[in-house]
């Protein structure tokens, strides 16, 4: 009984054991996965997730929230939707981190219903107040969108009045308020809180301006043009939006009479931005157009041929660029300039164009969401082309190694030496018993354990008690044999003294070396077993592993054929983009060339019929 | 003079007016065309998206089967790497040698620092070890709460089996003693 006992109590603590450790490992595979999710190292997290999926409970549909928000990073949303309604079909119980970051990525897509799903499903308490604070941005703004206003409204008031995110969701809830023609007070206290309740970083600063562009935008069109001329006066000038503020405010200066006012703001953003920006091809008109109003004729002529000239100029450079687009290689110049080297969403993009002239022109095309969106996706080909290259050439490696380990172990003698050293083991162990045995008699030996000297000395008496006797069968009279014997007798007795003294330390000298001898044997016992068990693991390494390695390699050399053909797809859909870019770019130009080729016309056809009625030209019109 | 005029007025109007028509003529071609470039964009996105999924397999498997290469279940050992709590240390880097080789070293991010704080396990990196008994030494280099340099020492013995051995390096915080400690685990 007792006996069953034991053993039942071994076996559950082994199977205890074992439980508690397979759970562990788990721990640390999962802590992996977060490590390369957070790092933002999304391949690996893929391949830990893998391994994670084996698992049941709320690991699996934390799993499930984590995978679909790294599919909808790396741009595979569909996939990541259908992951997303299954556990909405069977419940979840994942972390308020993993809801978060699934509803990020659906807020980025513009899925705002799932967004709103996601963010539902987060505990405020388990956040970091930056991090909340997005979740509470994302959930006004879906809102917003969704067109819940109040909603919105309550969730904005809500949140904490000086955070970016604030700033951001009243942004949007203020564009909600112009699209849905709302005005008054209400509207103009929301501008001044969004303005005002913000951080003192770029950020911050950048979106003060956004806010000031939008309303100053909104007024100027609902003909309030002293509130638009106080909204674009608090911008900064040298922000992502002055060249849209610096023409608005010309123009609010025009719609209330002031024509030397608006042409300042106009000369600056002639002298400090992109000529090809919209915004400065309208204010090189606007200056004639004004100058005009303002009845300075010879001025707006001068000024509108010389604005023709260089339309003119900026068109020949554009039909230049756009005819050798093809060879240009400002897309891979492009892809050069970037710092990260990660493919996907998550990537950080630089959208700034290599300085040159021709991105100069293309600047403007960088600014096109779909436009980035599709360079991006062609420097994902690129990496992903580049990745299947270096794994092709690995696993090409790979496969000569695996050749040259089973060339190795094939032909490593191995067992023999093995077997030579069981044999000198077993020697060395015969050897230590016998050695044993031998400190065992020592008890009852006189002589025991002589050192060399001791054991000459024995030889030496042994051999003079033979001579005595000898000598003592001969028996001469003149001999007198009994002084050696009792001499022989006397040494014999003080060498045996002296022996039995030193016994003690010498049987402990001896026994200390036996046991560290033992102990060495059983140490060489253990290498020689452990010897074995590498010899008997090392197939592992190669066994089977070509095989692996070549299904491997034929899907990796597939996948880089589509991977090459979808870059140079990719490419060809740019070129054609950019050309259509610098098409509508050059008709723009052609409008504006028309127009101010019209207006010298004009001016030209007024001084005409002023000569007609009068009979002169003014000096200026003489020139 | 007066002709003068009337010929420069109307050679102009007729360039003002001349490209206005011949870009309406084309804005018709190129609205088919970008209607056709639209759709090709969707297929060619379609067509990107599978090969990122596709890639994404593949490296699945490509990392199992390098993991398998490079160090069987047989001898394969992981070094694990994880903060708790991290109140009282913030690591800079990490030293580690096994049996006085294969020396591990690693110099930390503020984004991994961040990583680790949040609860992640970093995977230092997977070792050959041969059956038996090792000796892991490991050094973790940083800063104490009060911002001084500290070094945090461990020496401690593991042993091999033929399945793989987990072993974590964990700093702990002691809140007893105010100060952190290494410990290892074994699995």
């Amino acid at each position: 009984m007792n006996f069953l006992l034991t053993v039942l109590l071994i076996f559950s603590t082994n199977l205890v054991y074992a439980q508690n450790s397979e759970r562990e490992v788990l721990r640390l595979k999962k802590g992996e996965y977060y490590y390369h999710y957070l790092t933002g190292d999304f391949p690996s997290a893929m391949n830990q997730l893998k391994q994670w999926r084996s698992s049941e409970g709320a690991i699996a549909d934390e799993a499930d929230v984590m995978e679909a928000a790294m599919l909808l990073s790396l741009g595979l949303h569909q996939k990541a939707h259908s992951i997303f309604i299954e556990i909405q079909q069977k419940g979840n119980d994942a972390s308020s981190q993993a809801w978060l970051y699934l509803a990020r990525r659906w807020f980025e897509l513009g899925e705002y219903s799932s967004a709103l799903d996601s963010i539902e499903n987060i505990n405020a308490l388990d956040l970091k107040s930056e991090m909340l604070g997005e979740a509470q941005f994302m959930k006004a703004a879906s809102y917003i969108a969704l067109g819940e206003h109040k909603k919105a409204q309550e969730m904005i008031t809500n949140m904490p009045r000086s955070s970016i995110w604030t700033g951001l969701a009243r942004h949007n809830f203020i564009l909600a308020m112009f699209a849905g023609n709302n005005s008054g007070q209400s509207l103009a206290l929301l501008i001044e809180d969004a303005t005002f309740y913000l951080p003192d970083t770029e950020e911050g600063r950048n979106l003060r301006d956004r806010i000031n562009l939008i309303s100053a935008l909104h007024f100027l069109q609902s003909g309030k043009n002293r509130s638009a001329e106080k909204h674009l006066k608090n911008m900064s000038l040298a922000g992502p939006y002055t060249p849209a503020a610096l023409l608005q405010y010309g123009w609010a200066k025009v719609e209330q009479g002031q024509f030397e006012e608006a042409l300042q703001p106009w000369r600056e953003l002639q002298t400090r931005f992109n000529r090809f920006d919209p915004e400065v091809m309208e204010s090189m008109l606007g200056v004639p157009h004004v100058l005009e109003l303002m009845n300075a004729n010879t001025q707006a002529l001068n000024i509108y041929e010389m604005t023709a000239k260089r339309l003119l100029s900026m068109k020949g450079l554009l039909l230049q660029i756009n005819n050798g687009l093809a060879e240009n290689s400002w897309l891979e110049d492009w892809v050069l300039t970037q710092s990260d080297q990660n493919w996907g969403w998550q990537a950080d993009i630089e959208t700034t164009l290599p300085f040159n002239d021709t991105s100069a022109v293309l600047q403007q095309l960088v600014s096109e969401k779909k436009i980035v969106n599709q360079m991006t996706e062609y420097r994902d080909l690129l990496i992903l082309t580049e990745y299947l290259t270096e794994k092709e050439e690995s696993l090409r490696l790979w496969i000569t190694l695996v050749d040259k380990r089973e060339q190795d172990s094939k032909t490593r003698v191995v067992l023999p030496v093995l077997e030579k050293a069981s044999k000198e083991l077993i020697q060395a162990k015969i050897t230590l018993v016998q050695m044993q045995g031998l400190l065992q008699q020592s008890n009852e030996d006189v002589f025991a354990l002589p050192s060399d000297r001791e054991d000459i000395k024995i030889n030496l008496l042994t051999r003079t008690a033979v001579s005595i006797e000898q000598l003592m069968k001969i028996n001469k009279a003149s001999r007198n044999v009994a002084v050696y014997q009792q001499r022989w007798a006397r040494v014999k007795g003080v060498f045996l003294w002296q022996m039995n003294a030193k016994k003690a330390s010498k049987q402990w000298e001896f026994k200390r070396q036996l046991v560290a001898m033992d102990r060495l044997i059983k140490k060489a016992d253990i290498q020689l077993l452990e010897t074995r068990l590498a010899n008997r693991w090392s197939p592992a390494s190669w066994q089977g592993m070509k095989a692996k390695v070549v299904t491997i390699l034929t899907k990796t050399r597939a996948l880089k054929k589509l991977a090459e053909q979808a870059t140079v797809e990719s490419k060809a859909a740019l070129v054609v983009d950019s050309k259509d870019f610098l098409n509508g770019l050059t008709h723009r130009i052609n409008d504006y060339l028309s127009q101010s080729r019209l207006s010298i016309a004009r001016l030209y056809d007024e001084a005409l019929q002023r000569y007609v009625a009068t009979g002169e030209l003014s000096d200026g019109e003489q020139q | 003079m007066r002709i003068t005029y009337l010929l420069l007025l109307s050679l102009m109007s007729s360039i003002g007016f001349a490209e206005p028509v011949q870009i309406s003529g084309e804005a018709l071609e190129n609205k088919a065309s970008a209607n056709k470039a639209k759709a090709q964009t969707s297929q060619l996105s379609t067509k990107a998206t599978s090969i990122k999924q596709s890639v994404l397999e593949l490296n699945r498997d490509l990392y199992q089967l390098e993991e398998e290469l490079l160090s069987p279940a047989t001898t394969r050992a992981a070094v694990y790497f994880s903060l708790s709590y991290g109140e009282f240390f913030e690591p800079y880097s990490i030293n580690i040698t096994v049996d006085d080789k294969q020396p591990i070293q690693y110099l930390y991010t503020k984004r991994q620092v961040s990583a680790l704080r949040q609860g992640a396990v970093q995977p230092l990196r997977n070792l050959n070890l041969g059956p038996g008994v090792h000796t892991i030494k490991a050094i973790a280099k940083g800063i104490d709460n009060n911002g001084k340099n500290r070094e945090l020492v461990l020496e401690e013995s593991v042993e091999k089996h033929d399945q793989p051995l987990y072993i974590e390096l964990k700093i702990q915080d002691n809140k007893e003693i105010q100060s952190a400690e290494l410990l290892i685990s074994q699995w």
